[in-house]
């Protein structure tokens, strides 16, 4: 037989196969003092178990699977969260930009009110003088005109002008 | 570490089957002299040397051959299907 892995591989497939009832120097050992071969019977109950051993195995991958997929979709949904958190947060500080840009606005839009206000009150207090003062100015036009008035008055009674003819 | 070719391990249900044979298959072509190593567990294992011999009558020395015409010739297709599918050589 040619010394190949594959051959060597075949040979101890059919020891198993052919093995009968031990299998001497392969698993158990021959030597007087040493464990009993393994049998038939223990071959077949050995591979049985490491079918159950097989299940296991998967079961226990499948749950690594299961564990790995649910820490998966914990974290993307915490960045998912995050990310919502984060959009909130850039919503509620643009919230607040547009509200002090508003105050803004409306402080300008106060300050303009307040300067019109006081205008309107000055030219309010300026009209009222000048009518004040039209008015006093009438009344010493009516003064001077009735001193004048008097006063042609009294030329008159001392010497008053001849009749027009 | 006991050595599989010394003889005095002991067999374990919870021995992968297919691990076992491949540690044997290394130990064997891992050696300085594998073919000394092969015939030192031809001479230690009766059951190994018997099967040497039935290689040769069922496969004419082609141990695959043999493990299919023994399988069937002895009504073993089953436990060869188990053995197969067990050593990853389904």
């Amino acid at each position: 037989m040619e010394m190949s892995s594959t051959n060597l591989l075949w040979f101890l497939a059919f020891v198993f196969l052919a093995g009968g009832n031990g299998f001497g120097g392969l698993f158990g050992g021959r030597a007087p003092m040493g464990p009993p071969p393994a049998s038939q019977m223990d071959l077949t109950m050995g591979l049985n178990n490491q079918s159950i051993l097989n299940e296991l195995n998967a079961l226990g991958l499948a749950t690594q699977n299961n564990n790995y997929e649910t820490a998966r979709l914990i974290s993307d949904q915490n960045l998912l969260m995050a990310t919502q958190n984060n959009t909130n947060q850039i919503n509620v500080i643009q919230g607040f930009n547009q509200i002090a840009s508003k105050i803004d606005a409306l402080s300008a839009q106060m300050s303009s009110c307040c300067c019109e206000i006081k205008t309107q009150m000055l030219q309010d207090r300026l009209a009222d003088k000048t009518a004040e003062a039209v008015a006093l100015q009438n009344k010493l036009d009516n003064r001077d005109q009735s001193q004048y008035l008097l006063a042609q008055m009294g030329k008159w009674i001392a010497n008053a002008p001849a009749a027009a003819a | 570490m006991p050595s599989i070719l010394s003889g005095n391990t002991t067999p374990s249900q919870t021995t992968n089957p297919a691990s076992a044979v491949g540690n044997i298959v290394n130990q064997i072509m891992n050696s300085a002299n594998p073919k000394q190593a092969f015939q030192q567990m031809l001479d230690s294992s009766p059951d190994c040397k018997n099967a040497m011999n039935l290689i040769n009558q069922y496969g004419n020395g082609d141990p695959k051959q043999a493990f299919m015409n023994y399988a069937s010739q002895t009504g073993k297709q089953g436990l060869a299907q188990q053995i197969l599918q067990k050593l990853g050589l389904g």
